[in-house]
């Protein structure tokens, strides 16, 4: 059990490589990871989040700022002594040895006495349901097998902090669920601190207690999984999380309150937010439609319709945007009708068009 | 259709085995025939300077190969030679390897200036050294003078023991290049990944080297030493170059086979010359099944304490 401080830390990258750099800078990230929860840093690649990971870890050093663990400044500290174990992307087991070594390699190197270790990698073996293979090498395992190995190598330490490097991106789709699953039961019995990265929102979604949304090395959001989904902090936030997208357009102002979409008859009514121009936001899900009399124009034509079974997307040309809106079923439009889009169910998410944060208003029908 | 396929594998295994005709053709007559030869010659009484006539004496130039003390000399040094140029320049290769396997300014500098050595012919690298060590005109003792160690001019190349070990420095400075090229791509084969999972677990430096990175290169270690054994054990030229032919001061560097060479192009003993050559041969296959074992019974007691 720990609790991870971060204090406006930094990543900046040598010159040698040259433009990179300033793509894999991290800055400025501040936040703390309560003990206990499981943490997911979120983003795009290439947005800071393993960079800040390995930081975590002590794998890099820290530019700027400082990380505490439970209080303590680590920043000097070498990576074994922040009691953390860390589960690689491609899993990194060491080939030479066999499952057991794996397991048994960290506990070795911390001088842990031998029946101790015999009961942990034991232990940690069966919690992992990989007993069976202890005696083979990891060439001899399959992807997901090796998965395991990765996980019981780090529970065997029985570390305050766990560090997931995308651990399910090498899994095809099912196992990745059932792993996903599983990890979820995992960290609930174990109960230690876990940071995670992932680029897939769902991992996110469905895992943490909370999430560090990331962009371009900053920090665009750090909040529960519901305030990144209802309140995004940023308009990248937004467009990010979330299946399908957002639909974000600007609307112009047309009278005191009221928005318009250019050049279409959508409407919507914000209230008094003192901007001329500003970028709104609607999830696909919460919006419905209305297939428009014969005769009348309505907010729109459908362009395509995408069932998927339990939902179908729809996707609508408004004006010079594209607008999609998720209906329940096969839904009852075909393309080329003409809908309304009514959006009274729904939320309505507003950015500044030129800050992108978030503007936080009162409710509005 | 089976049967059609069977016939088109068939003929593009013809067409295979004519392609490399040549090749085994070449290379029967340059190294099988001369082979061939060599053991037959080993087992005749051949001598050029007693004469044209030879006769098959069966074992017995073997026999005499076990008993002759200059054969006995000769394996002395070469085990000398051997054992610090085979050990010693592989472990410095590994060294030098992982320094140059660190990020660092100027490394692509560094790895162009490593190869520079192995640039060099093996006959200039003998002559450069003989000329730095000349006992009159030679660089070494000019520094070593001015920097005080010694006061008058040493004459390295007519001790034994210190042109042994000229020698053998000679060797290692040409032979590092290519040990070091090969161990740097066996360090560069091992995933970054496994060196942070090794700090995580809190391996330090030694355990690093030990647990991770040397059984990760250990077959391009093996074959490492097995090739640097046959170049040791067969090491000529720079011998040559060094001594002027003579293998000298005093026998002091003739090498096993070096030994061969003066047997047999010296005192034209042909038949006893071959049967060293053929010694050697089969000593170089040894100790390749010696390494081989090693690092193979290295594996099996692995698994063996793993069970």
């Amino acid at each position: 059990m720990a609790q991870i401080e971060l204090i406006s830390v930094g990543k900046v990258y040598g010159k040698t490589r040259r433009g990179k750099a300033a793509e894999n800078t991290v800055s400025d990230l501040t936040y703390v990871i309560e003990s206990g929860h499981f943490v997911s840093l979120l983003g795009p690649s290439g947005c800071g989040k393993t960079t800040t990971l390995n930081m975590i870890a002590g794998l890099e050093d820290v530019s700027s700022g400082e990380i505490l663990i439970d209080g303590r400044k680590v920043d000097d500290l070498e990576p074994d002594k922040r009691d953390l174990a860390f589960v690689f992307q491609d899993y990194a087991l060491y080939p030479h040895m066999s499952v057991y070594e794996n397991i048994a390699f960290g506990l070795r190197m911390r001088k842990v006495p031998k029946h101790e270790i015999e009961t942990r990698v034991s232990d940690s073996a069966s919690r992992l349901d990989i007993r069976s293979v202890l005696k083979s090498k990891p060439k001899q395992l399959s992807g997901g097998q090796c998965q395991r190995v990765a996980l019981a190598r780090a529970i065997a330490r029985r570390p305050a902090v766990f560090l997931f490097d995308e651990p399910l991106s090498n899994l095809d789709a099912l196992l990745r669920d059932q792993t996903r699953s599983e990890l979820k039961l995992l960290h609930r019995e174990l109960g230690a601190t876990s940071v995670y990265v992932t680029h897939d929102q769902e991992e996110a979604m469905t895992l943490s207690d909370r999430i560090v949304v990331m962009s371009r090395g900053r920090l665009e959001q750090f909040g529960t999984p519901f305030e990144i989904y209802h309140e995004p902090a940023t308009e990248f936030v937004a467009s990010f999380v979330g299946k399908p997208r957002m639909n974000l357009f600007t609307a112009l102002r047309t009278k005191n309150g009221r928005y318009t979409l250019p050049g279409t008859t959508f409407t919507v009514d914000l209230g008094e937010i003192g901007l001329d121009r500003v970028r709104v936001g609607f999830r696909p899900e919460e919006c419905e439609l209305r297939v428009v009399e014969p005769g009348t124009h309505g907010h729109g034509v459908v362009r395509s319709v995408e069932p998927l079974g339990n939902v179908s997307d729809v996707l609508i040309t408004l004006g010079d945007q594209q607008f999609m809106v998720r209906v329940p079923g096969f839904g009852t439009c075909a393309p080329g009708d003409r809908v309304d889009i009514i959006t009274t169910r729904a939320r309505i998410h507003c950015f500044d068009p030129t800050t992108f944060l978030r503007i936080s208003r009162g409710r509005v029908s | 259709m089976a049967g059609l396929a069977e016939l088109g594998r068939k003929r593009e295994t013809r067409f295979g085995l004519l392609l490399i005709t040549p090749a085994v053709l070449i290379i029967v007559m340059l190294l099988g025939y001369p082979m061939g030869y060599a053991i037959f010659m080993s087992f005749q009484q051949w001598n050029d300077k007693l004469g044209a006539d030879h006769r098959a004496i069966g074992l017995a130039n073997y026999e005499q190969l076990v008993s002759d003390p200059a054969v006995h000399e000769a394996m002395g040094l070469t085990a000398y030679f051997s054992v610090i140029t085979v050990v010693g320049g592989v472990a410095l290769a590994i060294s030098i390897a992982i320094l140059l396997n660190r990020t660092f300014r100027g490394r692509t500098i560094v790895r162009v200036l490593l190869l520079v050595p192995w640039a060099v012919p093996p006959v200039v690298n003998g002559i450069m050294w003989k000329l730095i060590f000349d006992g009159s005109v030679g660089i070494a003792n000019t520094i070593l003078k001015s920097l005080g160690i010694i006061s008058a001019s040493v004459q390295w190349l007519s001790d034994p023991a210190a042109t042994m070990n000229i020698l053998v420095f000679a060797e290692t400075w040409k032979l590092l290049p290519f040990l070091c090229l090969l161990m740097l791509a066996a360090l560069q084969g091992v995933p970054r990944s496994l060196y942070r999972a090794a700090a995580i677990d809190g391996a330090d430096a030694w355990n690093t080297f030990w647990r991770i990175t040397l059984p990760n290169i250990r077959g391009p270690l093996m074959f490492a030493l097995i090739v640097q054994s046959m170049w040791s054990l067969k090491v000529f030229d720079t011998i040559y170059v060094l001594t002027g032919g003579s293998g000298g001061p005093a026998g002091g560097t003739t090498t096993i086979n070096f030994l061969a060479y003066l047997t047999n192009f010296s005192n034209l003993d042909r038949g006893y010359g071959s049967a060293m050559a053929v010694g050697i041969m089969i000593l170089v296959l040894v100790i390749a099944v010696f390494w081989i074992l090693v690092f193979g019974g290295f594996n099996r007691k692995r698994r063996a304490a793993d069970a």
